[in-house]
């Protein structure tokens, strides 16, 4: 896994990080605090690779999602109202 | 008939008329024949017969070698015997042998000449006329042109009511002024030059362009890859500008995206656009400016399953929204947008982020591009 550039990036709560690409995921980019070491780079890029390998197998299964049926989602509907989904009124 | 001379006679006597010769008319007077000396003394006192065997020898026994025709015998023929109508009959050589003109039986004259063929018209009023009877009269000189020092004039028509009824063939001098002359109209404060259009910038006058049909729209194309394409459009009634050839882009991606914590995360893979003007790249989700300019760019996201306080990020086109969510929520949506200053072949994109410490989806993304200075 190389390392294609290290950007500067600054986020409200990981101030003056670091913008990872690496090679083969330069849609996707890992932050780290600016202050990271060479070693723990390393460490938590192997680590970053995992989770992020099993992130692109779930989207690569991911088939599409009705635009109206996300529209027409209720999950924020009071628990009183979401029970009566199924009831004969 | 016995006399000594008998023997001498030549023949041409016996060819003598005997009209010709000072005998008795009723034959009842004594014959009495000449002798050679007298024969030829009165043959050539009155030119009957100068001995001439060739054309050569009449001419060069004459003293003045001309024919002078009459009335009655016509003209001087020459007629095709049983040679065929393509041979020469008549032919001028030079003293070399080679021929300089010759005309044949069928009409064809031919003048071979190093040096110029001129015909001069001595007397006023008339004219060298080439006539044919079906088929064009040709001048094509093989190395050269043809040279009039005169007016050369044709037939022709009426091209306009400023006719002056001339049928003078202009020159290539006349054309050129003429076409200057209306490549350069009177244009009040208005110059054109070459390709442009310029509004005398010492005129206290607005540079005005009127379209007095509001009927009519005032359109400016373009030629884009061989198509003649409207870039803007003043609608004549309304005033109302379209720019149909300005890029705009709509794209959707309606597919969850999971979005791993603290990864900035390019939009990709979007299922379905408008795309006016080719710009933007779907499997990529990337948009690439085709000219400079200010671009008004829009993002739309919703994340699902927002962890309550929180922050969730989107970068479109380099431009940073912050979404901060104090409670937990199924889903919320993101829209951000900015005015980005790009250069030719800049690119932008819609990028998420989210600071959770866990993965989460963002779905129905929406990226608008409008290009709008």
């Amino acid at each position: 896994m190389k390392i294609l550039k290290i950007k500067k990036e600054s986020f409200e709560g990981v101030n003056d990080s670091l913008e990872i690409t690496l090679e083969g995921y330069e849609n996707t980019k890992p932050i780290f605090p600016k202050d990271i070491t060479a070693e723990e780079l390393k460490t938590k890029l192997a680590e970053w690779k995992i989770k992020q390998d099993e992130v692109n197998n779930i989207n690569a299964d991911r088939t599409p999602r009705d635009p109206e049926t996300t529209e027409q989602d209720n999950d924020e509907l009071p628990e009183q109202l979401k029970s009566l989904e199924g009831t004969e009124v | 008939m016995g006399g000594k001379n008998s023997g001498r006679r030549p023949n041409f006597v016996n060819k003598l008329s005997p009209k010709a010769l000072p005998l008795g008319t009723n034959q009842t007077e004594p014959l009495i024949l000449p002798n050679y000396s007298g024969v030829k003394k009165f043959a050539d006192e009155r030119g009957l017969f100068q001995g001439a065997q060739t054309l050569q020898e009449a001419y060069e026994n004459s003293t003045t070698p001309e024919i002078t025709t009459d009335s009655t015998r016509g003209a001087l023929t020459l007629k095709r015997g049983s040679a065929a109508d393509s041979n020469n009959m008549f032919e001028i050589l030079r003293g070399d042998g080679t021929s300089a003109f010759s005309l044949t039986a069928a009409g064809y004259m031919e003048m071979l000449t190093s040096s110029n063929i001129t015909f001069t018209i001595a007397e006023n009023s008339s004219n060298i006329e080439f006539e044919t009877d079906d088929g064009d009269l040709k001048f094509i000189p093989a190395n050269g042109t043809v040279i009039v020092s005169g007016d050369v004039t044709v037939t022709d028509e009426a091209y306009g009511a400023g006719w002056n009824g001339s049928l003078e063939v202009p020159t290539k001098n006349a054309v050129y002024d003429k076409i200057e002359t209306i490549a350069a109209p009177d244009l009040g404060n208005w110059t054109f030059t070459d390709s442009e259009l310029s509004h005398d910038a010492t005129v206290a006058a607005d540079a005005v362009i009127v379209n007095d049909d509001q009927d009519k729209d005032i359109l400016i194309k373009v030629n884009d890859g061989g198509v003649e394409t409207t870039a803007i459009q003043v609608h004549g009634d309304k005033g109302v500008i379209s720019m149909p050839a300005q890029c705009y882009v709509k794209a959707t991606r309606s597919t969850d995206l999971t979005i791993s914590h603290n990864t900035s995360t390019t939009v990709t893979a979007y299922d379905s656009e408008t795309d006016d003007g080719g710009n933007f790249n779907t499997t990529t989700g990337v948009f690439t400016a085709p000219e400079a300019g200010k671009y008004l760019v829009i993002s739309e996201v919703r994340w699902l399953n927002l962890t309550a306080n929180k922050r969730y990020y989107t970068t479109c086109g380099g431009a940073r929204s912050e979404f901060y969510m104090p409670t937990t929520t199924s889903f919320s949506t993101i829209r951000s947008s900015a005015v980005l200053e790009m250069s030719a072949s800049g690119t932008a994109s819609v990028v998420v982020t989210q600071l959770t410490g866990v993965s989460r989806d963002v779905t129905n993304v929406i990226f608008w591009i409008i290009k709008i200075a």
